[in-house]
């Protein structure tokens, strides 16, 4: 009947992953409440309920094992994170987001391990490893929403605490509840063919069409998320010199040394002073000149990795001695001797000519 | 479990739209404010927002429980982005110099700004997909994403997960009675409790659901389920002049986020 609408996903298939997901978004509740009560165990406000994370990427997984269809993950995460939604997350719409990205990686495990049923060892590590990955991305969605400039350590930190979550919980324990579920006998006859029955290839084509979008769209949305954004890979001892200049670069202490200049300099703002300190580094005219600035140029936009940018006049920088970059604890800091202490600035990981 | 806020019969605008276009709309506020990252910008939309509570008739009489959550959730993202933004020009110190200590921890007016936004922007999401749930009808949403061209086999699967919240809410509740009856307790000290307690729990509720798997999917495949391309519907949802105009407020929306992002728009980015 179903089969000829799609020769792949049976109504017992739409069936279980509806269900399975109305039951995990309906536990949801019942997850948070257990990770609030690993906060309160450990004495923290927040956080260690990350240790939870995995039992959010169980049911996804659950999915993909019982229903071993390419997508059903994805599909999971789609109506779980819908269910969530409209029972009220203290996430909204994001929570969707969130449980799509668990979904489409966990999909993506799949693909790699292949059928959970009889895989080995290294296969259902790939499971489990997938699984630790899907819980961990909904640090880094929610990281996009909610908690820009987050320090990558920070992240590391929590992103660690919830893909030990997804392998124990959406790993190891998902196995297990497979395990218990084939000995009760319930998924004796659920087990769906590993084999799906062929169809043509242009049918083939046109059914994977939203997916390969979304995968574009993945992609691409981390590769600018990650170079344009969050530059949270670059070296913080590194800024980009770009813009209408002759030779763009990347500048690193290490290729001026013997070019260094100190200055003495206090950071004089409107509501703080600090006292005049010794401040050792390359002046942005030497960093500038190096580019080699076109002619029609005027200005120089100076940026931070919290997403703090302003300007100055290049033929003011071009000019000033007491103007530089130095090397700090966090990464490169403009001292900027002359200007109000707002123009300091820290973690500085871009100089745009314009 | 219950649909929250679930949508009341009433005869307001919002109620009135089409499913998909109000998705769309949800979808279009929280891309516009990732686009232009602005503390004004999104409270311009939670005042729409909130005056589109009062314009459907929709009460937001949350819980206190989860008014406390999002108040502190929103303070604490204020928190974090003010202590981890080191830029802007310093108002003053959490930790004042002392001696020949410090000072350390900023508190800068761009962090400040950046709190704003960051906390506004949590309150926005949540408050309108509240206001999403509030005035969608899932079953109408179904169909209309049906006819966006999602295969209705598909979109069924939403109602189906919708339909069996309340029967899942109400065996969760009675696993735990006899959990309880039998001396067992929620305990997250240990590993092994932390899995004992979401064996005894998840494991009664997996047996219950995956049993009905059968007979529900051959019920349907009994009645014709999947057999034609199409189906009929006892509700359906529309798309009016109404929705057209809306659709275009959105689209300038969103097309004025990203003109603004890109700096085409000076004068209005400088107010918001």
């Amino acid at each position: 009947m179903s089969s000829r609408q799609n020769s792949s996903i049976t109504t017992r298939n739409i069936v279980t992953v509806a269900i399975l997901a109305s039951l995990g978004g309906s536990l949801s509740t019942f997850v948070g409440y257990l990770g609030n009560l690993v906060n309160l165990s450990l004495g923290v406000p927040f956080g260690a309920g990350q240790f939870m994370a995995g039992l959010h990427v169980f049911w996804l997984i659950l999915i993909r094992a019982i229903v071993a269809k390419r997508g059903t993950g994805t599909m999971g995460g789609l109506l779980k994170g819908l269910v969530e939604l409209f029972t009220g997350s203290t996430h909204g719409i994001v929570i969707v987001a969130v449980s799509v990205v668990q979904g489409f990686l966990v999909d993506m495990g799949a693909e790699v391990a292949g059928n959970p049923h009889d895989s080995g060892t290294a296969s259902r590590l790939v499971w489990w490893l997938s699984a630790g990955i899907a819980a961990a991305s909904n640090v880094f969605v929610l990281q996009a929403f909610y908690f820009s400039g987050a320090h990558w350590i920070l992240l590391t930190v929590i992103a660690t605490l919830a893909f030990s979550s997804g392998v124990i919980f959406a790993g190891y324990f998902a196995w297990e509840t497979l395990e218990f579920l084939k000995d009760s006998r319930v998924l004796s006859n659920s087990f769906s063919s590993t084999r799906p029955p062929t169809a043509s290839r242009r049918r083939v084509t046109y059914r994977n069409i939203p997916a390969i979008a979304l995968v574009i769209f993945i992609i691409v949305g981390s590769f600018y998320y990650t170079v344009a954004v969050a530059q949270i890979f670059s070296d913080p001892y590194s800024c980009t010199v770009t813009g209408l200049v002759e030779n763009p670069y990347t500048y690193s202490p290490q290729a001026f040394v013997g070019q260094e200049v100190t200055v003495q300099a206090e950071l004089q703002g409107a509501n703080i002073h600090l006292d005049p300190a010794n401040y050792t580094g390359i002046l942005l005219s030497t960093i500038l000149e190096a580019a080699v600035p076109m002619a029609e140029t005027t200005g120089v936009r100076i940026m931070a990795r919290d997403g703090y940018t302003i300007l100055l006049d290049l033929d003011e920088v071009m000019t000033d001695t007491h103007l530089l970059l130095t090397e700090a604890e966090d990464g490169l800091w403009l001292v900027a001797g002359n200007y109000d202490g707002a123009l300091w600035i820290r973690m500085v990981t871009t100089l745009e000519v314009y | 479990m219950t649909i929250e806020h679930q949508s009341t019969e009433s005869g307001s605008i919002l109620h009135r739209l089409n499913p998909s276009l109000k998705l769309a709309g949800l979808i279009i506020i929280t891309t516009g404010i990732l686009i232009y990252p602005s503390w004004r910008f999104s409270g311009l939309l939670l005042l729409l927002t909130i005056l589109g509570f009062k314009a459907s008739n929709v009460p937001l009489d949350v819980s206190k429980r989860r008014i406390r959550f999002l108040m502190a959730f929103s303070a604490l993202l204020f928190a974090f982005q003010v202590l981890m933004t080191a830029n802007g020009t310093i108002l003053f110190f959490i930790i004042p110099k002392y001696d020949f200590m410090g000072p350390f921890l900023p508190v800068t007016d761009f962090g400040i700004e950046k709190g704003f936004d960051m906390s506004l922007r949590f309150l926005l999401v949540v408050f309108s997909s509240m206001l999403f749930v509030s005035v969608t009808d899932p079953t109408l949403l179904a169909h209309s994403l049906t006819r966006l061209g999602i295969s209705y086999r598909y979109s069924f699967a939403l109602v189906i997960a919708l339909r069996f919240l309340p029967l899942f809410d109400m065996e969760n509740k009675t696993v735990k009675m006899a959990q309880r009856s039998r001396g067992i307790s929620i305990s997250v000290r240990g590993m092994s409790r932390i899995l004992r307690t979401i064996r005894y729990t998840f494991f009664p509720l997996l047996v219950s659901a995956l049993s009905r798997v059968d007979a529900l999917s051959l019920s349907m495949d009994g009645r014709g389920f999947g057999h034609s391309k199409s189906r009929t519907y006892l509700r359906k949802s529309s798309w009016t002049a109404l929705d057209s105009a809306v659709l275009v407020l959105l689209s300038a929306l969103l097309l004025a986020s990203i003109l603004l992002t890109l700096g085409f728009l000076p004068q209005i980015s400088a107010i918001i």
